[in-house]
């Protein structure tokens, strides 16, 4: 589900939306105002895949929670 | 009785007159023409005179009253009222006449100026002789016609040639009332039926004036009876309409302000209402929102993990345990954060909806004062427009006033004029006797100038009094002169007998002109027995070479009657005794 396969196209697997959110993320934003922002984005769809794609990128350690707010981890 | 014509010139030929047949000769040897505009020999100056005496109008540069006579006035010895008197006028002070003599009973007595001298405002004068010449006694005045001293005099006075052509009047164009009015008192009949049918007249003019003013526009849209009771109906109709609008209309002082809260009412309305759409709007996302956002289950996040391992080249940092911590905060605040705003908006929402309610029925009830009062400004107009209302009722009742007693007015007039022949013709039967003496007299005259009946009719007609004279010869010469000579003489024969009469009749040489030689010796002969027979005086004017010395009956002795011979051989021997020019021609009757 993360990479694309041959029935999933890269911008429609997590990995697309992830990078969608990353771009997203210029500030640190609660949940609910980074849905707000990428909700019409194509490669986003709905709000499930959004949540998944935010854990995968907490996973790869590429962002955190901190009071309410994800931030991107960069280093 | 006229005793003498005198001036205050030495050159004037002083005239004496007595009673009975009185003759001034004018003797024409010089021929002259009708462009002379020297003064002629006298003859009608000397009427001009006598008539000056007797208080005729002055009219600046006519007649006497004109530069070559300015230093001069003019006297008369006469009896009158049973006084002798010598009356004195100066041309260039016509205002006032002298009087030398006694005036006791007279009916108005002489300005006395304090040095002896005594004189008669015109109007004064006028009222004495009217008085003791023809019994006026001043309340003739109380009819709009009357008879005057001035408007009876020329009957026995005539002056100039207009006056010689019919009887009846003496000058060339008279009012009908005037010869009616004048003629009826002379003759002893009513005057003042004479009177009343010129008044009735005069009504009748104005009202049928009126009428063709009124049918041809004149007078624009008077319209009939009927037209303009229409239309007061109408118009009433609107005042009480307008009328009863204006006591209902209650002006409130701040309309204005109460109108702009409304307004404002109506703006603050709206966007709440705008708002709340908007609001229902994100209500129902949220809601969807709520629905449609379900979690993911850990089975999908568990693969996630996995497949982060194999996907992302350094070793993960997080633990699972950490993902799912991460994973359920966020689906937790998500979920929190709807269900807030979901209440949020509710809440706003019903706040609005209260504060609707509220400014709905505060705007209601402004509405309310709005269309039950009106502005300052409305209830001006509404009283402006009831009072033009008014005015054109008022306007067109007084037209419908005027259209009714038009009809009135000449249904009152018709009536008037029925009775008034009626009356007139009821008392002229019981006058019978005094005015059939006049005719008489008429045809005693005629008769000894033509030895033929002479008709002096009197008829009274719907129109008033008719007069007409005939004397069956009106084929010979000058016998329409004849007619005014046998008529004056009528007049002076019966008036004889009254207290107060006057006793002369003057006729100017203008009589006998174009009259046969034979009714002209007739006529003096006529005039010289009447008046000696009433103790009357005939004065006239003859020129010399007009005396019918074959034609006079025997014992007619004409040159006993000659009082003074006027003459043009020398300037001296003209009346005035000097020649002058006269700016307005010979025979100027108009004026003095």
């Amino acid at each position: 589900m993360i990479r694309p396969s041959k029935h999933i196209s890269a911008s429609r697997s997590l990995l697309g939306v992830g990078a969608v959110l990353l771009q997203a993320l210029d500030a640190a934003l609660t949940p609910t105002a980074l849905w707000e922002r990428v909700r019409d984005h194509e490669a986003v769809g709905s709000y499930e895949r959004f949540v998944l794609a935010l854990d995968m990128l907490f996973i790869a350690g590429l962002v955190a929670l901190h009071d309410g707010s994800i931030a991107r981890m960069d280093g | 009785m006229i005793h003498e014509v005198s001036a205050n010139q030495p050159t004037f030929h002083r005239v004496r007159f007595t009673a009975g047949l009185n003759v001034v000769l004018a003797d024409r040897t010089d021929v002259s023409t009708q462009k002379d505009t020297r003064n002629g020999l006298g003859k009608s100056t000397l009427l001009a005179i006598i008539d000056f005496c007797l208080g005729a109008n002055a009219i600046r540069d006519r007649g006497l009253w004109i530069e070559p006579l300015l230093d001069w006035s003019f006297s008369l010895l006469l009896t009158v009222g049973g006084n002798t008197v010598r009356v004195t006028r100066a041309v260039k002070s016509p205002g006032r006449l002298h009087i030398e003599g006694p005036t006791d009973g007279w009916v108005r007595q002489p300005d006395d100026h304090g040095d002896g001298s005594r004189s008669y405002s015109v109007a004064d004068w006028r009222t004495v002789l009217g008085a003791a010449l023809f019994a006026l006694g001043g309340s003739e005045e109380r009819r709009r016609y009357h008879p005057t001293f001035r408007s009876l005099l020329p009957y026995f006075l005539r002056r100039g040639l207009d006056a010689y052509v019919d009887p009846f009047r003496h000058y060339r164009s008279p009012k009908s009332w005037t010869t009616q009015v004048n003629v009826a008192y002379l003759l002893g009949l009513n005057w003042e039926y004479a009177a009343q049918w010129q008044e009735l007249r005069d009504t009748e003019q104005a009202t049928r004036a009126l009428n063709a003013a009124i049918r041809s526009g004149a007078i624009p849209d008077l319209g009939t009876a009927g037209e303009l009771e229409a239309e007061a109906i109408n118009l009433q109709a609107q005042v009480d309409r307008q009328s009863n609008a204006l006591r209902d209309f209650r002006v409130h002082p701040q309309y204005e302000a109460i109108q702009s809260e409304a307004d404002q009412l109506t703006a603050e309305l709206h966007e709440l209402s705008n708002q709340n759409v908007a609001d229902r709007r994100r209500l129902a996302q949220y809601r969807a929102a709520i629905e449609q956002e379900g979690a993911p289950a850990d089975v999908q996040l568990e693969e996630v993990y996995r497949e982060a391992g194999l996907v992302f080249p350094a070793p993960l940092r997080r633990t699972l345990d950490e993902a799912r911590d991460f994973h359920r905060n966020i689906v937790a605040n998500r979920r929190k954060f709807l269900e807030v705003e979901l209440a949020r908006v509710a809440r706003a929402m019903a706040t609005r909806e209260e504060q609707i309610g509220q400014l709905t029925d505060r705007r209601a009830s402004v509405l309310n004062v709005l269309a039950t009062h009106g502005a300052l400004e409305e209830l001006t107009a509404l009283q402006g427009r009831l009072v033009e209302l008014k005015g054109r009722l008022a306007e067109v009742q007084d037209k419908l006033a005027q259209v009714r007693s038009l009809a009135k007015k000449r249904r009152e007039v018709a009536v008037a004029r029925a009775e008034l022949s009626q009356v007139a013709a009821r008392e002229h039967e019981e006058r019978r006797g005094h005015w059939a003496e006049a005719v008489r007299l008429f045809n005693e005259n005629s008769q000894a100038l033509y030895n033929t009946p002479g008709r002096l009719v009197i008829d009274v007609g719907d129109a008033g009094y008719r007069f007409d004279v005939e004397i069956e010869r009106s084929g010979s010469e000058g016998v329409g002169k004849m007619k005014v000579f046998c008529f004056d003489l009528t007049l002076l024969q019966l008036w004889a007998d009254a207290p107060l009469h006057i006793d002369f009749l003057i006729h100017d040489s203008v009589l006998f002109d174009g009259v046969d030689s034979r009714q002209r010796a007739l006529a003096l002969a006529r005039a010289a027995s009447v008046a000696d027979e009433i103790g009357a005086q005939y004065i006239c004017t003859l020129n010399s070479d007009a005396v019918p010395f074959d034609e006079f009956p025997v014992g007619f002795n004409f040159n006993d009657h000659v009082r003074l011979v006027l003459r043009d051989r020398h300037p001296s021997e003209r009346l005035l005794g000097f020649e002058f020019d006269q700016p307005y021609g010979r025979d100027d009757a108009a004026g003095v």
